[in-house]
């Protein structure tokens, strides 16, 4: 069973972001294929040079890093979004792999989660 | 997988590749993804606001459904502008999801 | 030298800079471990970890694969992280490491 699950929420703002970063986390903790992919403000996620010490919260992009050795499949980015806010892959966490999103890409997966 | 059908609803299709259900407005960054994401062999549920995509046009090959309930608390006609659109109520959209091989709730 | 920095109340440092090998050395020594090579290895593990990601592993599943990632099977398996580090051995492993409560131990 694979599954997307989909972060479209800024970071830091609210917790909706870490919630679907936790429930990846849990997913591969129990050896199942999931792929994260970040849509919309979501890819302000994956910005590279975040500090939010002075705001008393942890680097979620340094968080991201350690995804891979937790098994999390892969990190998928919205191209358009990623055009929208600025950013290339090269000004994210290492890893990224910008996608276009369209049908075919839900196709891929057996399941589709967005909280 | 095993074999399920859709209940013999009102002219509810048989199958669809995904069945995307939709409770966000139009212009909503979560309605663009969804949107972005619907093939034509899919269905897409509107349920609460998202009814509203009714009232401003929606432009999709996709089988579209409305929640009966959510369009008339809103003041809305199915045929607002749109053809094509099934209204459905909650127990054919239990029925609808129940017959999906895979469900999005965006 | 039995004195440690600042911790919480289940015995975790407030401030993960704050560790020393004396430190941890103090932490184990409450849980009557005495640290061995093998333990060390461990404990640089997840320093070098959190220096990376600012995290402790979130639960004790993704500590034993995060440590079969990099250490290999023989140590990323729960029995051998069980007997270093009785108890949760992510909890316990994190504390005398000086890392963060894991978050979820599920």
């Amino acid at each position: 069973m694979s599954v997307l699950v989909i972060v479209d929420r800024s970071p830091y703002g609210s917790w909706s972001g870490r919630e679907s970063m936790d429930m990846a986390l849990s997913l591969a903790a129990f050896d199942q294929p999931v792929t994260l992919l970040f849509s919309g403000v979501g890819v302000n996620w994956l910005r590279a040079g975040q500090d939010p010490a002075s705001i008393f919260q942890k680097a979620v992009e340094r968080n991201l890093a350690a995804a891979p050795i937790f098994g999390i499949g892969a990190l998928l980015a919205d191209q358009q979004s990623l055009e929208d806010f600025g950013l290339d892959a090269s000004q994210c966490v290492t890893g990224v792999m910008p996608v276009t999103v369209e049908p075919t890409l839900l196709a891929r997966f057996d399941d589709v989660v967005c909280l | 997988m095993s074999e399920s059908s859709v209940a013999d609803g009102a002219g509810m299709a048989s199958r669809h590749a995904v069945l995307h259900i939709l409770n966000k407005p139009p212009g909503h960054a979560r309605t663009h993804l969804c949107l972005a994401t619907l093939a034509a062999t899919d269905a897409l549920v509107l349920i609460e606001d998202a009814v509203l995509a009714l009232a401003s046009g929606l432009d999709t090959s996709a089988a579209v459904y409305a929640l009966g309930p959510d369009l008339a608390a809103r003041g809305l006609a199915a045929d607002n502008g749109q053809t094509g659109v099934i209204v459905i109520d909650y127990e054919e959209l239990v029925a609808l999801a129940a017959g999906a091989d895979k469900t999005v709730s965006w | 030298m039995s004195q440690t920095p600042e911790r919480n109340n289940e015995g975790f440092l407030e401030d993960p800079w704050a560790w020393s090998r004396d430190v941890a050395a103090v932490i184990a020594g409450e849980d009557g471990i005495e640290l061995t090579g093998a333990h060390w290895e461990i404990i640089e593990f997840l320093r070098s970890f959190y220096r990376d990601y600012q995290m402790s592993p979130p639960s004790n599943r993704l500590f034993v694969k995060a440590v079969k990632e990099t250490l290999g099977d023989d140590k990323g398996n729960s029995i051998y992280l069980m007997q270093l580090f009785p108890g949760t051995p992510a909890k316990t492993a994190c504390r005398i490491a000086g890392l963060p409560r894991p978050t979820n131990c599920l």
